[in-house]
């Protein structure tokens, strides 16, 4: 069992700006004292209400926030390079996908970023990519508007896992979909994770959700981790 | 029990860069008095477009090409505007998803509440709440306090704690949940017969979502109206609904009561969504 | 499309193949002095008549068109550049960043715009290049607090987020992601903007701090048409009119686009 990330005590506390000076009044604790492990080739279930801090966690994991106490750290065998290694599926699909840009240019952007391939390769690596998540290359010409929402979380997926990541965070994956879209998401996401030896935290307010795709469940509420148990 | 509401082959068809698009097929539903109707599909399916044709709302690419919307024994497409308005937002009213898109976020919830109130009081007389007129204006006092004391039972109604401030709350000081029981207390306050719920709970989350069921189930119970309940999700038609009509694609593809669509589904798509619920709904 | 957004772009159009033609369709050279055709109304031989040194003056409009135009247009041109940068920083980085930059923003808007163009061009030569730079360093304000307004919204949107996760650079961000995303505004503010530069390189002109005569402007051909005015009618008519439908078509055509954005 080895473990992909390690959260010890993290806290993130966000100030209350109030007057006309917006000296901090007080704090909205976020996350306020959360520690647990992902082990390595499972799915961690993180569920919680709105308002449990779910997203917060989702964010500090990713490092797009710096926690204001306590750690998250990484297995550096596993995670070499974390923004590579290390990525996010958001939970709006029509706010994930920059609605001024082209399929073709959203999924060679994590390419470029770390140049990974020679432009010979790049249109091969992107069809790739579309194919894993089932959609078909003629989505590539055009723009975010033309998709719903189950289409524009695939091709969101598509992006994630074109960098070949270890460790994928999911926050609320499917909620904003219709029910048949979220088991067909679902699916795809058992699926992706066999094929390409993946690490999942999902996180969602659906417990029904995580009897179907997780290994383990934490259960999150006002910042504290309250129970949690392993999937039979 | 007769029919409150009874669409006969409706269709409605989008006009765009001259393309015809069908948005609903000959749609053939009816709600009887006091019955909770849901009508459950995909996004995309046209049931909000269905809904919106009952009083002909649509958007302005979109027209009715045929049948008959039949409400109290009235074809609503065939009459004047004027008296459409008597029925619209009067005796059929809705509730939305997005209650902050609905309500007026430079008005206080208290005072659009009361204005719907007023508004259905006076049917040709004045339109807005606060415009002083010399002429009887001991009467629109009258009816500005009346009609004050009446929104804060309303709010009262749809079990908000401490209506009297929440009066004075605007929407954005109030959480989802919360606007979406004063857009009900506003869809409530001309008494409505038929109050029509596109995907109200989508939005909230799952607590939220069951308060505000139960608090439907209970309205219905002490004051009785039909509704007809519009969502993706079988889940919440179970709790609310007698009986459902399943729509895929513009078409209304399958129509029984609860205890039918959930143990012998017959069509496809409805086989697909009772999958789906037994699978992940909660 | 609105006929008022199509009426603004027929005027410019019109204009600017004018401009463009210039040497072609006008019949004398702009400077070209003609002692025998003083102050000649408009005929036959002369379009819109002669000034008072017997140029042909509809040759002076079309080419002062060239040069009021490319003003207007490179002075915003500068204007919006220097605007996008200074307020996506400021919108992207926040904190003191952001402050200074506003701060900044906040004292050039506290200057008399039109007083400082003219104390600077009164202490440096007037020079076409000076007038452009000029008029593009004190206009970009507007620009910058659009830009900056548009980013502090975008910032959290998740796309952006999604960006930072597949280890985006800052810059590539601003440019790619939020630039784009945020400009449609400042187009706008851009388009209403190129008549405000025609309408004050006319000024200038007009008060002999701007271009310089021989080289024709619709302001300076004014100067001339302030002493004649009784006796030449056309001098003024003439200029006054293109300068009102250069900054009408301008106008029509940022408030058509405003509606549509």
């Amino acid at each position: 069992m080895s473990l992909i990330a390690e959260v010890k005590n993290l806290k993130k506390y966000f100030p209350i700006e109030r007057g006309i000076f917006l000296k901090a009044r007080g704090f909205v604790r976020a996350i306020d004292g959360v520690s647990f492990g992902v082990e390595k080739g499972k799915t961690l279930g993180i569920v919680g209400k709105s308002g449990s801090g779910k997203t917060t966690l989702a964010k500090l994991l990713l490092r797009l926030i710096p926690p204001t106490s306590g750690e998250i750290i990484y297995n550096p065998e596993e995670i070499t390079n974390f923004r590579k290694d290390v990525q996010i599926i958001f939970q709006n699909p029509y706010q994930s996908l920059n609605p001024k840009m082209h399929i073709w240019d959203i999924l060679i952007e994590p390419l470029i970023v770390h140049r990974i391939v020679g432009k010979k390769e790049l249109r091969g690596t992107v069809e790739a990519s579309l194919e894993s998540v089932g959609l078909n290359e003629d989505v590539l010409s055009r723009l975010p508007i033309e998709f719903s929402g189950g289409q524009r979380q695939r091709i969101c997926l598509a992006r994630s896992l074109i960098l070949k990541p270890k460790f994928l965070v999911l926050d609320e994956p499917v909620s904003s979909l219709d029910l048949t879209r979220q088991v067909e998401i679902l699916d795809l996401l058992k699926e992706l994770k066999n094929k390409y030896c993946l690490t999942y935290c999902f996180i969602t307010h659906n417990l029904a959700l995580l009897r179907e795709i997780s290994d383990s469940v934490l259960v999150i509420d006002k910042g504290r981790i309250i129970g949690g148990s392993k999937n039979p | 029990m007769h029919n409150l509401l009874r669409l006969k082959n409706l269709t409605v068809e989008f006009f765009q860069n001259k393309q015809v698009i069908p948005a609903v097929k000959e749609a053939n539903l009816e709600i009887k008095e006091n019955e909770i109707v849901g009508l459950v599909g995909e996004s995309g399916s046209g049931k909000t477009i269905t809904t919106l044709a009952i009083t002909r709302i649509l958007p302005s690419a979109a027209r009715i090409t045929s049948g008959e919307v039949i409400f109290e024994g009235i074809d609503l497409l065939k009459i004047q505007e004027e008296q459409l308005r008597e029925v619209r937002g009067k005796k059929i009213a809705y509730i939305f998803q997005e209650p902050t898109m609905f309500l007026n976020p430079i008005k206080t919830c208290g005072f659009q509440v009361a204005e719907a109130i007023i508004t259905h009081q006076n049917t040709d007389k004045s339109r807005t709440f606060l415009r002083f007129r010399r002429t009887s204006s001991q009467g629109k006092v009258r009816d500005k306090f009346n009609a004050r004391k009446k929104a804060i039972e309303l709010l009262k109604q749809v079990r908000l704690s401490s209506p009297e401030e929440i009066f004075f709350d605007y929407p954005h000081q109030l959480s989802g949940g919360m606007n979406q029981r004063v857009m009900i207390a506003q869809a409530l306050a001309s008494n409505p017969k038929l109050l029509i719920a596109d995907e109200p709970t989508t939005n909230l989350d799952v607590d939220t979502e069951k308060e505000i069921l139960d608090l439907l189930l209970d309205l219905h119970e002490r004051i009785g109206f039909s509704c007809l309940f519009i969502t993706h999700n079988l889940g919440l038609i179970k709790r609310l609904c007698s009986r459902v009509y399943v729509m895929y694609r513009g078409s209304i593809v399958e129509e029984g009561n609860l205890n039918k669509i959930f143990t012998t589904p017959q069509h496809e798509h409805t086989k697909a969504l009772v999958e789906a619920f037994l699978k992940i709904g909660q | 499309m609105k006929i008022s957004l199509i009426i603004g772009i027929i005027i410019i159009a019109a204009l600017s193949l004018l401009a463009i033609l210039a040497p072609v369709i006008s019949r004398y050279e702009p400077a070209a002095i003609d002692q025998n055709n003083l102050l000649v109304p408009p005929s036959a031989k002369h379009l819109m008549g002669t000034d008072s040194l017997g140029r042909d003056l509809f040759s002076r409009i079309v080419f002062g068109a060239r040069i009021s135009l490319s003003i207007g247009i490179i002075a915003v041109g500068i204007a919006t550049l220097i605007g996008i940068i200074l307020g996506s920083i400021a919108g992207f980085y926040g904190g003191w960043v952001d402050s200074l930059i506003m701060r900044f923003v906040d004292l050039m808007l506290c200057f008399p715009t039109f007083f400082l163009i003219l104390a600077v061009v009164a202490i440096l030569e007037p020079s076409i290049f000076n007038i452009m730079i000029i008029i593009g360093l004190t206009s970009w304000m507007g620009t910058a607090r659009l830009i900056r307004a548009e980013i502090l919204s975008l910032k959290e949107r998740e796309f952006i987020q999604a960006a930072r996760a597949i280890g985006a650079s800052n810059f590539r961000i601003i440019l790619r992601h939020l630039i784009p995303n945020a400009i449609a505004p400042v187009l706008v503010s851009a388009i209403l903007g190129i008549a405000g530069a025609v309408l004050v390189e006319s000024a200038l002109s007009f008060l002999g701090l701007g271009v310089q005569p021989p080289v024709p402007s619709w302001g300076n051909i004014l100067i001339e048409a302030k002493s004649t005015l009784g006796i030449a009618w056309w001098l003024t008519l003439y200029p006054g009119i293109f300068i009102l439908v250069t900054i009408l078509g301008f106008n029509l055509i940022g408030e058509g686009l405003r509606q549509r954005i």
